[in-house]
């Protein structure tokens, strides 16, 4: 192939400086060995098609054009990014946590006038959820409060666009944990609001038959909300739940200690260690926890936002390492996970809006 | 028209080796079968692309799969027993005559054998360090040592 020996020849020379004499034995030697980096880009995709991520990544390292056609089919999430809320105006705040970069965009379809109008719910709720994306058409809002004496939980719920909430009192009651441990965030996901009660028990609405259920695996015996360890009695605590892909987590923090992770098997809730959560990276904030695959630079890991004033914009636990980064400089839980901001998909085509 | 299994056709390689085949064997290779649908193929269809060592591996691929083409989706014996020759097939090659195939399987667009002889690479980077994939297929390390830490940082746990 004329064409491609005298590709090779002008590269040769170019780059790396050689001697015509020396190009002309390489060029020999090319001739008679074909390289599989002069393969066209889209054949050398179909052979790096069949790897798992592992050899995808080991492949990416032979050369530039192999790491070009790598990283085009490697299957990769994208971290979340973090949303400061404003406390006025369209002026929104980003941090992308993987390139460590912030970014302040203009929202105007988040200003007042594009606001969903939802109507008036009488309720003082514990916790109110979406079920997706308010864009979405399909949108159920969830709304609950437990009465603590009656056995009850007050369950109001609203699809967009209806002009009233259904609101009833359903049989359920939860147990409470300690005052400062009373609920985590609520997820919506498999066709139900799931949320965790303060001793870690999984619970849940499903809206298609308005019932509310317990989930009857047993319990670990976590440490922070254990009577047997008094030490992290008076200490903060905070519980989390995440899902991915059907796969419930649920995590609990407390003071500078280290956030312990439990995974949902089919029988038990089991501690999570460096060798069992498989390159999960773990976003928690107050209302929105979210879990990713495998990122570069950040497996293994939990992810807490931080607030702004401080020089980084994110904590980080490694599981792997068993230390925080940077190392512990916060007095308490509200400095992890701050009111103001919480972990979104970023857009598509986040340069769009930059 | 007479039936596929009388009418031959003639491939007429790069370096002037010709071969006669079945219209079936022909049409295993889609950029062929086009050339016969156009009725271009009265006279023997040079292949520029492709040397008489290759295109006589191609055919015997080609024959062996219409002769013992599986019965139907459920004939799971007879892909079975495909499967088996494809990969003694494979064995005889090195990586240049497997290269070679390749990008004919592309040039003459034979998804069977571009899908197997891409496996047979793929099957073999398996496992392999960064090094040693370079050495088998002869790349050349085009990286910065700066780079090439780099990418070994981002994903240090592929690289364990």
């Amino acid at each position: 192939m004329p064409g491609r020996k005298a590709k090779f020849y002008s590269s040769n020379v170019d780059v790396k400086g050689k001697g015509l004499v020396e190009s002309k034995k390489d060029d020999k030697e090319a001739e008679i060995k074909p390289s599989f980096a002069d393969l066209p880009l889209c054949l050398i995709e179909v052979i790096l098609y069949q790897l798992v991520l592992k050899d995808n990544i080991l492949a990416s390292a032979v050369c530039k054009t192999w790491r070009e056609a790598a990283v085009f089919i490697r299957w990769v999430d994208r971290p979340p990014w973090l949303m400061y809320l404003p406390k006025r105006g369209n002026s929104f705040e980003l941090y992308d946590p993987l390139q460590q970069k912030m970014y302040t965009l203009n929202l105007p379809e988040l200003s007042k006038s594009t606001l969903i109008n939802l109507p008036k719910l009488e309720l003082a709720y514990d916790a109110i959820a979406f079920s997706c994306a308010p864009t979405s058409g399909t949108c159920l809002l969830l709304a609950f409060k437990h009465v603590k004496d009656a056995f009850l939980t007050t369950t109001s719920t609203c699809y967009l666009g209806a002009t009233d909430w259904t609101t009833e009192n359903l049989d359920f009651y939860r147990g409470f944990g300690s005052n400062s441990l009373k609920h985590s965030n609520v997820v919506y996901a498999k066709q139900r609001f799931n949320c965790l009660d303060g001793k870690g028990r999984l619970y849940f609405f499903e809206p298609s038959t308005r019932v509310w259920h317990y989930d009857t695996t047993s319990l670990p015996d976590c440490p922070y909300i254990s009577y047997r360890f008094w030490q992290y009695e008076k200490k903060k605590k905070r519980i989390f739940l995440a899902v991915r892909k059907g796969e419930f987590f649920k995590m609990f923090t407390c003071g500078g200690e280290k956030p312990i992770v439990y995974k949902l098997d089919s029988e038990s809730w089991d501690e999570i260690n460096s060798s069992t959560l498989n390159g999960v990276t773990i976003f928690a904030s107050l209302y929105s926890s979210e879990t990713r695959m495998n990122l570069p630079w950040m497996r293994n890991s939990v992810y807490f936002p931080r607030l702004r004033y401080s020089s980084k914009c994110c904590v980080s636990y490694s599981i792997d390492e068993g230390r925080y980064y940077p190392r512990k400089q916060w007095q308490e839980q509200e400095d992890l996970c701050p009111v103001e901001n919480l972990w979104i998909r970023p857009p598509k085509k986040a340069s769009d809006y930059m | 028209m007479a039936s596929s299994s009388t009418n031959k056709f003639v491939l007429k390689s790069n370096d002037d080796v010709s071969f006669e085949v079945t219209e079936a064997v022909a049409r295993e290779f889609q950029v062929i079968a086009h050339i016969i649908d156009d009725d271009c193929a009265k006279k023997a269809i040079p292949l520029s692309n492709v040397t008489g060592e290759i295109l006589s591996k191609m055919i015997e691929y080609g024959k062996k799969h219409i002769e013992e083409a599986p019965v139907d989706e459920e004939d799971e014996e007879g892909k079975k027993k495909l499967q088996i020759w494809d990969e003694e097939f494979m064995k005889q090659f090195n990586m240049e005559i497997v290269f070679q195939l390749i990008l004919a399987s592309n040039y003459l667009n034979n998804k069977g054998l571009l899908d197997l002889t891409c496996c047979t690479v793929a099957d073999h980077i398996k496992d392999m360090t960064p090094d040693e994939v370079r050495t088998l297929f002869n790349v050349k390390n085009d990286y910065t040592t700066e780079e090439e830490e780099e990418i070994r940082k981002e994903n240090s746990w592929a690289f364990e």
